[in-house]
């Protein structure tokens, strides 16, 4: 991810407040972006995503900062002369135009199949005579992203694109439209504060906490290692835990763990839940631990366990079932992430 | 993110286009040239005399006078126009079309005919005596101009609830409902504080009418500024007298205005949701039908049947030979004039509307301000400053179609504002900003995007200013080129002599042609969130 003109989308330094002397909104912001890739901005709400993709699509002027597209400076370019995409949470769809005017609406394409690919793309062929309101809210979604690809962008953005719809649909929604952008090789920036979205849809995330980013990376990577505790607890659950470090290992209430890279001195760690395992004692076994709570959840189960006055929470598969009280011992079955200064 | 800020940029650069910019630059300036023109009369006074003009103790109880009419008229039109707004949109009274359509209509009975009526029913002459034999009290001063008045403005008031009504979300409702709450305790906590932004915006523009109005309240001798200002310029001819009077009912407006804008702050925005296409289950009135039935008979009965009873007293006293064709010409050429007025109003207030919300600031504010201070402009003062401008800046243009126009456009453009401000909000930007991202520009993306959505408040916007052009008078008469004539004129210059015989045929046909309109009205006006374009 070198800073080159290769990049297709490149944010420089962007800084957005709404009151001049008030706190930024968006804080010198930077990332890049390859052809194809999709990059997940995911963060509580109120920590500036939205506004970063608002200023991307050319929707809200950055006091200060750049936006690349190839290497082209489009900071002061209108909206509509940038070429990017934009599907909206609640879709814009507009309500006066039928589904086959939606889509003819941004394109410069002519032909009469013009509107039947698109639709044929996002799985709702014959739906062209339709108007919105007649729409599904997953049949909506896909409209307006059929509506999106057919003005031929290279880059699009999506805001919270999966939280109008069903639980049930989202899931299945998110694999077909991945699947969808990945054939067409389009680029997607999308913002989202649920973090299984985040993780299951996007190549790359980026976690932003008060208008910056606090960790960018791989998905796989920044779950597994979170560079802070912020970014530790909002990517999944995780045990935060203090320890004293020495070299590749740190002494913890939990024993003597390995690191993932070596640290000194005083440090806290990120233990993920399912890195923990746990059995009942045997008979003529110490316990390190006594169970305070179960959380049954299907497939999984969560114990609360107290292990010398710490709490730490435990994801195990259904194979055992231990109730509340019973006294465990309690193994780490990985490596523990030391963690740096969240500065917040 | 605050509602506001998301309204205010839709992607836009923070300067408004010039196509937004122009257009309110004519609005502003129309509307500020007779405050120019009162300010240069005003001025002519001398120092020593300007002290004494401006505190004689006469104007206060001109003030006094008029904040009483205003009063009596808005609890009146409320009284009249809160419960049936209520009725047709949330109970399950019967006839919803025409009961609002009824309701609507007085907006065609003309305030002078309507002033008429009320003198010819009381008093020792009126035929409530020769009719009934009860002889009401003459019915003048205060209580009759305040029932006159409110009797004919009602309806916007009616018009604007109704909308309200329709536009509310009734899950509010029904969820303070599931929480065990009267409907009486849901109608002060949850509907009231809903209706609130669209009563205080009726009550500007049905307030500003009072405190400008001047047929009505001169039949009735009710001393108020719009009075005095008319008695000043007629009678005494005291133009530097008449000029301060009517700057101090712009002031009156100005604090109007203010006062709207403090009591709606924050909650301007209290209904941008698109509302819910789902109707409200209806309140069943059970033995209230009779009561509610009741309440609509004694309102239809005043505000309709009042003026065309009096109409058809004058029509028996003998109509005489019925001119159709100075009827038909004198009708055409209103609907001439009336109707490219309608659409020039709507061509300016469209962008001044687009700018307030879009680019709000100092600039569309002292604009949107303007239009409504030329709106309370007393008609007189307003008609009389055109012809003071065009004598002396471009003396081609007076006794001009397009002069008279100008000031028909300017002194209504205010009234087409409501109905578009709700409409580009329950809109939003959203939409807008889509198009953009699909490569369209600003202008084209509102074009094919906001527009078509906006032809029904539009349609609705302009029917109303075509029927004030139809009833209006003092612009008319004194800017009026030579042979023309409205139907509002002849009616006004026969009852003036006395041929009430002559006037009535012309008066009907007034509420006749104005209650086409009225229908119209009804038909177009409500939410854009419904034009969904099926």
């Amino acid at each position: 991810m070198g800073m080159t003109d290769n990049n297709l989308l490149s944010v420089r330094s962007l800084t957005r407040r709404f009151t001049s002397s008030g706190p930024a909104v968006v804080d010198d912001l930077s990332f890049d972006l390859d052809a194809g890739e999709i990059l997940a901005l995911i963060g509580p709400s109120g920590c500036g995503k939205t506004t970063t993709l608002r200023m991307i699509a050319g929707f809200e002027t950055p006091n200060t900062g750049r936006v690349l597209l190839s290497g082209r400076d489009v900071t002061s370019t209108p909206a509509e002369q940038r070429g990017i995409g934009m599907v909206f949470q609640d879709y814009a769809l507009f309500p006066h135009m039928t589904v086959g005017e939606n889509i003819r609406f941004g394109t410069r394409q002519k032909g009469r199949d013009v509107v039947a690919r698109y639709l044929g793309m996002v799985g709702l062929e014959g739906f062209d005579q339709r108007y919105p309101d007649q729409l599904s809210g997953g049949q909506q979604q896909r409209v307006a992203l059929a509506r999106s690809f057919a003005a031929e962008p290279r880059l699009i953005l999506l805001d919270e694109p999966f939280s109008n719809l069903d639980a049930a649909l989202r899931s299945a929604a998110r694999r077909e439209i991945r699947r969808l952008l990945k054939s067409a090789g389009i680029a997607i920036v999308f913002v989202t504060h649920d973090q299984e979205e985040a993780l299951s849809f996007a190549d790359r995330v980026a976690v932003m906490h008060a208008g910056r980013i606090m960790q960018s990376g791989m998905a796989q990577e920044v779950y597994d290692r979170p560079a802070d505790a912020f970014v530790a607890t909002f990517l999944g659950r995780t045990n935060l835990l203090e320890g004293i470090a020495e070299g590749g290992c740190v002494q913890t209430s939990l024993g003597l763990l390995p690191l993932t890279h070596p640290a000194s001195g005083r440090v806290s760690i990120s233990l993920r839940p399912e890195r923990l395992g746990i059995r009942a004692v045997e008979a003529d076994e110490q316990p390190n631990g006594r169970i305070v709570a179960v959380e049954f959840k299907g497939h999984d189960m969560t114990y609360w366990v107290d292990c010398n006055g710490v709490e730490v929470q435990v994801d195990a598969m259904q194979s055992i079932r231990l109730a509340e009280g019973t006294p465990v011992r309690v193994a780490v079955d990985g490596e523990a992430v030391p963690l740096g200064d969240s500065n917040q | 993110m605050t509602v506001l800020a998301t309204f205010t940029r839709a992607g836009r650069t923070p300067r408004p286009p010039l196509l937004l910019v122009v257009p309110a630059l004519v609005v502003g300036i129309g509307t500020l040239l007779p405050v120019f023109y009162l300010l240069m009369r005003a001025l002519d006074a001398d120092a020593s005399q300007l002290g004494e003009i401006v505190f004689r103790q006469r104007n206060l109880f001109l003030l006094l006078n008029t904040l009483k009419l205003v009063a009596v008229v808005l609890t009146l039109g409320t009284l009249f126009a809160l419960p049936a707004a209520w009725l047709v949109t949330r109970t399950d009274i019967r006839f919803k079309g025409l009961l609002s359509f009824l309701m609507a209509l007085p907006l065609a009975v003309p305030g002078y005919v309507m002033a008429y009526a009320l003198l010819g029913l009381s008093g020792y002459y009126g035929f409530a005596r020769q009719w009934a034999g009860i002889s009401l009290p003459p019915l003048h001063g205060l209580w009759g101009a305040g029932l006159a008045l409110s009797l004919y403005t009602f309806p916007y008031l009616f018009l604007n609830l109704r909308a309200a009504f329709l536009g509310m979300d009734p899950a509010l409702e029904e969820s303070a409902q599931s929480l065990g709450k009267s409907r009486l305790v849901i109608f002060r906590h949850i509907v009231l504080p809903q209706l609130w932004p669209a009563m205080v915006a009726s009550w500007l523009i049905v307030g500003l009418y009072v405190i400008g109005d001047f047929g009505a309240i001169a039949l009735m001798r009710y001393e108020v500024f719009s009075y005095a200002i008319f008695t000043q310029y007629s009678g005494a001819f005291d133009r530097t007298y008449a000029a301060w009077l009517s700057l101090m009912l712009l002031a009156l407006t100005v604090v109007a205005l203010s006062a709207q804008r403090a009591v709606t702050r924050n909650r301007r925005f209290a209904r941008t949701g698109t509302g819910s296409a789902r109707i409200t289950r209806p309140i069943g009135l059970g033995r209230w039908h009779l009561a509610a039935w009741a309440f609509f008979a004694l309102v239809v009965l005043c505000s309709l049947g009042l003026p065309l009873m009096v109409l058809g007293h004058w029509m028996r006293l003998g109509v005489p030979e019925a001119d159709w064709a100075h009827l038909g010409r004198t009708a055409l050429g209103t609907f001439l004039t009336a109707g490219p007025t309608a659409i020039l109003t709507m061509v300016l207030a469209v962008p001044v509307v687009v700018l307030t919300l879009r680019h709000p600031g100092p600039f569309a504010s002292l604009i949107e301000r303007l239009a409504f201070m030329g709106y309370a402009t007393p008609a007189l003062a307003f008609a009389l400053a055109m012809v003071a401008f065009a004598l002396r800046t471009a003396p081609f243009l007076y006794q001009s179609y397009a002069l008279l126009m100008f000031a028909y456009v300017m002194s209504f453009v205010a009234l087409a504002f409501g109905p578009l401000r709700l409409a580009l909000l329950q809109i939003g930007t959203k939409q807008e900003e889509a198009a953009r991202a699909l490569g369209v520009s600003p202008t084209a993306a509102f074009m094919r995007v906001v527009l078509p959505r906006l032809r029904r408040p539009m349609v609705a916007g302009s029917l109303l200013v075509f029927i004030m052009v139809v009833k209006e008078l003092p612009i008319t008469y004194l800017l009026a080129p030579m042979g023309y004539s409205t139907l509002a004129m002849n009616v006004f210059s026969r009852t003036n002599e006395g041929m009430m015989g002559d006037a009535a045929p012309l008066a009907l046909s007034i509420i006749l042609f104005s209650s086409l309109f009225v229908g119209l009205i009804l038909k177009y006006e409500g939410s854009a969130a419904r034009a969904a374009g099926k």
